[in-house]
C-alpha cells in the first residue's frame, strides 16, 4: 500500500525526491501521510481532488486484498 | 507484405510492438509469369506510446497495490485497449459499480499522459465489465424509456461517469418519443430520460431539442 502511494505520487510529481510517506497504525486502520513538495500537492489532488479521490479508492482495494482499512492524507 | 514491413520497421528503427500499421497493397510474386510481380505496400506508423510501456505501467501499479495480473495491451480504432485479468480479483478491482476501475483508468491516464505523448484514448478494463455495463446501460434505459412513454414523465438515472452516459445518451437517442439530457455537476452528473414532445413544438422551432434527441452536452 505505501507503495503504490509512492509509486503514484513520485510520478506525478516534478520532485520525486521530496515525495514522503508516513505510516500510522491503529488496531484496525492504517493511515498515511503523504508529503509532497508545496508546488506539487495540486498535482497529487488533481482537478476537483479527482487524482486524490481515486489514489484513495485503490488504497481502499489494496487494503481490503491484505485484510485492512486504509486511509490517505495528504500534506505539503 | 512481410518483406516491406521489414523494410519500414528497420528505417523507423522500431520493433512490431512500437507501430501500427495497415497494408495498402498485399503485392503478389506475379501470375504464371505473364505479369510482373507487383510491390506489396504497407502504412506504418510509429505509436508515441509502445504497447510495453503500457503494459509495464499497469503491471507496476498493479504489483504495488499487491494484486498480481495478466495485462493485454493492443490496438482498436485509434485507442489502446488494455485488458486486465486476474485470478479471482477482478471484483476488487471493479469495485462498486465500477468506481475502482474507474480510479484505475484516471490514474492511469495520468501517468501515461506524463511519461509519455497520448495518441489517442487508453481504454481499460477488467476481464469483459465494460462489455457486460454497457448491456446492462442499454438494457436498463429501453426499459426506462418505455416507462417515461407510457406514463410521460420525465425519469432521472442514478449519477454515472462520462462514458456511462454516453451510451445511455445513444441508446435513448435510438428511440423515439424520447430524449435524454444531462443535470448535475462533477461527481453527480446523471442523464434524465423525458418524453419527446417535438410534436407539439411543430410551430415553435426555437424550443426544438437537437435532430439527435439529446440537447446539450454529454
Amino acid at each position: 500500500m505505501r507503495e503504490l502511494i509512492e509509486f503514484v505520487a513520485r510520478s506525478l510529481v516534478d520532485d520525486p525526491a521530496s515525495v514522503r510517506v508516513h505510516e500510522q497504525k491503529t488496531e484496525t486502520t492504517i493511515v498515511y501521510q503523504l508529503h509532497v513538495a508545496r508546488d506539487d500537492v495540486g498535482k497529487v489532488i488533481g482537478k476537483h481532488g479527482r487524482t486524490a479521490h481515486a489514489l484513495r479508492l485503490l488504497l481502499s482495494a489494496s487494503a481490503q486484498r491484505r485484510g485492512c482499512k486504509a486511509v490517505l492524507e495528504i500534506k505539503e | 507484405m512481410e518483406e516491406a514491413l521489414e523494410k519500414a520497421l528497420a528505417e523507423l528503427g522500431a520493433n512490431r510492438g512500437e507501430v501500427h500499421y495497415e497494408v495498402l497493397e498485399s503485392g503478389s510474386s506475379g501470375f504464371l509469369g505473364l505479369f510482373k510481380g507487383r510491390q506489396a505496400r504497407v502504412r506504418v506508423e510509429r505509436l508515441v506510446h509502445t504497447h510495453e510501456d503500457i503494459h509495464d505501467l499497469v503491471t507496476d501499479l498493479l504489483e504495488s497495490m499487491g494484486i498480481e495480473a495478466v495485462v493485454d495491451v493492443r490496438r482498436e480504432e485509434g485507442d489502446t485497449h488494455v485488458v486486465i485479468r486476474t485470478e479471482g480479483l477482478d471484483g476488487l478491482l471493479i469495485g462498486r459499480r465500477g468506481q475502482t476501475l474507474a480510479a484505475l483508468q484516471h490514474v492511469v491516464g495520468r501517468l501515461a499522459s506524463r511519461e509519455f505523448d497520448q495518441d489517442g484514448h487508453l481504454v481499460l478494463d477488467v476481464g469483459d465489465y465494460r462489455q457486460r455495463r454497457e448491456t446492462h446501460l442499454v438494457e436498463k434505459a429501453q426499459a426506462l424509456a418505455e416507462k417515461v412513454r407510457a406514463t410521460g414523465r420525465e425519469i432521472n438515472l442514478e449519477p454515472l461517469h462520462a462514458p456511462d452516459r454516453r451510451v445511455v445518451h445513444l441508446a435513448v437517442a435510438r428511440l423515439a418519443g424520447v430524449r435524454s439530457y444531462t443535470v448535475g455537476q462533477g461527481l453527480h452528473r446523471s442523464v434524465v430520460i423525458a418524453p419527446d414532445n417535438r410534436e407539439e413544438f411543430r410551430d415553435d422551432q426555437s424550443s426544438r431539442p437537437n435532430d439527435n434527441g439529446t440537447t446539450g452536452r454529454l
